[in-house]
């Protein structure tokens, strides 16, 4: 509203001091008649001034802040992947999981899940179904993810992840990082 | 149709565990045994839906779910079976009532 209002003010300003300037000024000559391709450019420019600034930037801006915080949401989502990922390795070099590190991994996939749930619904709520396939294989890869990390015989006291297991486990973590990236280069081109 | 509730953090534990009995403490398969084996038998008796709530417990490792649900799976050679009688509850982890769904058709498949 506030916009219109200066909008008014500024064509009363212009209207002013062309009358003032016809008024003061008389050397200057003005036509009576206007040339109808002269008017059409004068309305496009008009058009053009007042849509690109007020619409059309707005929407940009608009889109680019929800792609912003999607791609941020999967940042974060990779984030705690790697956190479970360091978590295996340091594990494995030890030679021993502990009642803390059972803890710290349980806890990390309750994060993922939520992390993915939020990520799913902020894409379908701006992008609709365009990314149902990428967003299904990364569903897909939490699950195998989650059963190869926290099944087996995990909890089980002296429990110890194999090289054998640590491996599986870096094939699906890099799988499901490489699915991230994916996601934000598609996010990004939308 | 009338339910019958199992609200794990409650009726069980805070910490589920692992697989077996001899693993460690908090088991799927004690939690099979003692508390949804017997609910379910009664759910099918009575005619009734046995629900489980997840919710409120530092979280469920795979070897746990896949030892009680799975399990459940196992004992009745028949997933469809299980899966009519079950309703679940989750709103801690929005993907652990899908993991569930799995562990329970993929248990005759091994």
């Amino acid at each position: 509203m506030s916009r219109f209002i200066i909008g008014l003010i500024l064509v009363a300003v212009g209207i002013a001091l062309g009358l003032a300037i016809a008024h003061y000024y008389p050397s200057f000559p003005f036509e009576d008649k206007i040339n109808a391709v002269d008017l059409i450019t004068l309305i496009v420019t008009i058009f053009l001034a007042v849509y690109i600034p007020i619409f059309l930037e707005r929407q940009m801006h608009n889109h680019q802040f929800e792609k912003d915080v999607i791609v941020r949401k999967i940042e974060g989502l990779q984030s705690t992947l790697r956190d479970v990922n360091r978590t295996v390795t340091e594990c494995l070099q030890k030679n021993t999981v502990s009642a803390q590190n059972s803890h710290a991994v349980v806890n990390s996939f309750v994060s993922v899940s939520n992390e993915l749930d939020t990520l799913i619904t902020l894409i379908e709520l701006c992008h609709k179904k365009r990314l149902d396939t990428e967003l299904a294989s990364i569903k897909n890869l939490r699950h195998e993810y989650k059963r190869t990390v926290t099944g087996g015989n995990f909890g089980r006291r002296n429990f110890k992840y194999t090289a054998l297991t640590k491996k599986e486990e870096e094939v699906i973590y890099h799988k499901l990082d490489k699915e991230l990236c994916i996601l934000i280069f598609l996010v990004n081109r939308i | 149709m009338d339910k019958i509730i199992i609200k794990i953090s409650d009726d069980y534990t805070k910490t589920p565990g692992v697989r077996e009995e001899i693993e460690g403490d908090f088991p799927g398969e004690e939690f099979l045994e003692k508390i949804l084996l017997p609910k379910f038998q009664q759910a099918i008796a009575e005619k009734k839906i046995l629900y489980v709530d997840f919710d409120d417990t530092a979280g469920y490792p795979t070897s746990f779910l896949e030892a009680a649900f799975g399990g459940l799976a196992r004992h009745y050679k028949d997933a469809a079976i299980v899966l009519k009688h079950l309703e679940f509850k989750s709103d801690d982890d929005p993907f652990l009532i899908s993991d569930v769904k799995e562990y329970i058709n993929e248990a005759n498949n091994k």
